[in-house]
């Protein structure tokens, strides 16, 4: 009997999300004191147990494009799991400092990953505030709190929307400019600086760099709509030839050029990822009035090269509430503008030597492809008043390889059909 | 019978019936601060401004997330349960936009904490109303 009680305690402990989600869920909403002045430190966090099951035989499930997939008939604790913790101290009136920790499943993982946010804040008046340091993104609807389960109605945001922006924080400023407008209240974003992020494309442990973004939001709202407009200038760090990994092909496509293959030298330009800038756009829109819950949002990523096309993602959600449960559908599809690449065949006479790299390149293409669109329902129970259960099923089409958003075991896929089942249970303190 | 049946009428009544007689948005009697509007009363609750008229950074106070007053306070202000409330400063606090208002378990302690300091707003029920704090606006 004490054996078998060790052995519970031990696959307990196995699972500290497991025992942080109890532990987190028998604290008030806030961790506030009950005294008068008000706090100068304060710690909140949140936390997600998240059980998905997922995936094909070649496609594995995930939130974004940073983590490692879950293939068919698998189930994950690990990939929709994580736990935040966020720090913040008042240092006067008008300047206050705040750091946030989100540990989660990643496929590059460590305490600068882990690092969310970290800066200084300083308010000049009621209306300006400016920041320095590392902040969060602030491009769409859930600008930086798209791993915050508890504020949101779905088991995760709509992937097909958010799944390609792996990019989540900034290290640089922001200057915030607030005020009411007409019934509602007007704010203004802009910001600049650098970012990586990790990703899972090529080979594991691959980080994106971004030398510079730049970018504004305009956001309006009332006590029920919300309309946001943002838009993003990014050029990527010159190491994004060798997160393509695509120097190698490079290398062979010039050589096939001196035998004669004439098409190698076009591809071997297309694939140079050399000084590469893109563009974000999206307007989200989302009304919030009891019963109902409708948010819809569109985004455009303006690129211009090949591995690395335009794409379009866009959802739209409504939900309906019933006592504390709320009960949604969701619609989603992202793709990119322009169809999928062909290879050109070598000459005939070329082709037993060639035909591996015309293979190889047509994989190297395929695999940067995103072609899909789901259809969701789920539901969600507010428990308590910081304590909510999430239940989802998506259905998923993969066009023919068009699976960027998925963990790609084999490379040229096939168009498939995919359910996803979801049950999470969120949590603030 | 019929005497039976408005009886078992009465009871429901009173079961329904709320058992505050009226919210109060309540400041301290010294801060400027009167007559607060719908729209006043929402920004400062919701987090989009937080200051007095006078410029004054305002200390929101908040009652128990489990309390009745609670309740009816966030339902008749912005029709909204106190989950959802919580769901939208969770947003705000975890965006780094500012913090919800500072909670008070007890309405006593809430009315002292008014008392002593001139900056800070909160709300309790009408019947528990005392000296030294000021009325600034009524929820429902």
């Amino acid at each position: 009997m004490p054996l078998y009680t060790l052995t519970c305690y031990r696959d307990v402990s196995q699972h500290p999300l497991v025992l942080a989600l109890i532990w987190l869920s028998l604290f008030p909403a806030n961790s506030l004191a009950d005294d008068f002045a008000p706090n100068r430190f304060s710690f909140n966090g949140f936390a997600t147990l998240g059980a998905v099951r997922g995936g094909s035989e070649a496609l594995g499930y995930r939130q974004d494009v940073a983590e490692d997939g879950v293939f068919e008939d698998d189930w994950s604790l690990k990939t929709d799991s994580l736990l935040a913790l966020q720090f913040g101290i008042r240092l006067s009136d008008n300047l206050d400092a705040a750091m946030q920790f989100v540990y989660e499943d990643r496929a590059t993982n460590g305490i600068k990953e882990s690092l969310k946010w970290a800066y200084l804040r300083y308010r000049f008046s009621p209306e300006f505030t400016a920041r320095a340091g590392r902040i969060g993104f602030d491009l769409f609807m859930l600008s930086d709190y798209r791993q915050l389960g508890f504020s949101y109605l779905w088991a995760r945001p709509p992937i097909e929307f958010y799944g390609p922006l792996a990019f989540e924080y900034f290290d640089g400023a922001d200057i915030g400019y607030s005020a009411p407008l007409g019934i509602g209240t007007l704010r203004a974003k802009f910001f600049a600086g650098s970012s990586d992020t990790a990703v899972d494309f090529i080979d594991d442990n691959d980080k994106l760099r971004l030398d510079e973004a730049i970018g504004a939001t305009v956001n309006w709202e009332t006590t029920h709509w919300q309309l946001r407009v943002s838009a993003t200038s990014v050029e990527f760090s010159d190491d994004l030839q060798q997160t393509y990994g695509t120097d190698i092909f490079i290398a062979a496509l010039l050589a096939a050029a001196q035998l004669g293959w004439t098409d190698a030298e076009g591809i071997a330009e297309q694939i140079e990822l050399k000084d590469v800038t893109a563009n974000y756009y999206a307007v989200g829109i989302s009304y919030d009035n009891a019963p109902w819950v409708i948010q819809t949002e569109i985004n455009y990523f303006d690129a211009e090269e090949h591995l690395f096309k335009s794409y379009s993602g866009r959802y739209l959600s409504i939900g309906y509430r019933i006592a504390s449960t709320t009960l949604y559908g969701l619609m989603a599809r992202g793709k990119q503008m322009t169809s999928r690449d062909k290879i050109p065949a070598p000459p005939a006479a070329l082709a037993p030597f060639l035909t591996p790299l015309q293979e190889s390149l047509q994989t190297l293409y395929d695999f940067n492809y995103i072609n899909q669109h789901s259809v969701s329902l789920g539901f969600r129970w507010d428990i308590r008043y910081n304590l909510a259960l999430k239940s989802q099923w998506d259905r998923t089409w993969v066009e023919d390889a068009g699976g960027l958003l998925w963990d790609q075991k084999n490379n040229a896929t096939q168009k498939e059909t995919i359910d996803t089942y979801s049950l999470n249970l969120n949590v603030i303190f | 019978m019929i005497k039976r049946q408005r009886l078992i009428l009465l009871f429901i009544a009173l079961l329904a019936s709320p058992s505050q007689a009226g919210v109060v948005v309540i400041v301290n009697a010294e801060n400027t601060a009167s007559d607060f509007s719908q729209r006043q009363l929402v920004d400062l609750y919701m987090g989009r401004n937080l200051y007095f008229p006078n410029g004054q950074l305002a200390l929101r106070l908040d009652q128990s997330p489990s309390s009745e007053i609670r309740r009816t306070f966030y339902e008749s202000l912005v029709g909204k349960s106190v989950a959802q409330v919580n769901a939208y400063w969770a947003r705000l606090l975890f965006t780094g936009r500012a913090s919800p208002p500072q909670v008070i378990r007890t309405s006593k302690g809430l009315l002292q904490a008014i008392k002593n300091n001139p900056n800070a707003v909160g709300y309790i029920d009408e019947k528990e109303l005392e000296d030294g704090v000021k009325v600034i606006a009524r929820v429902n």
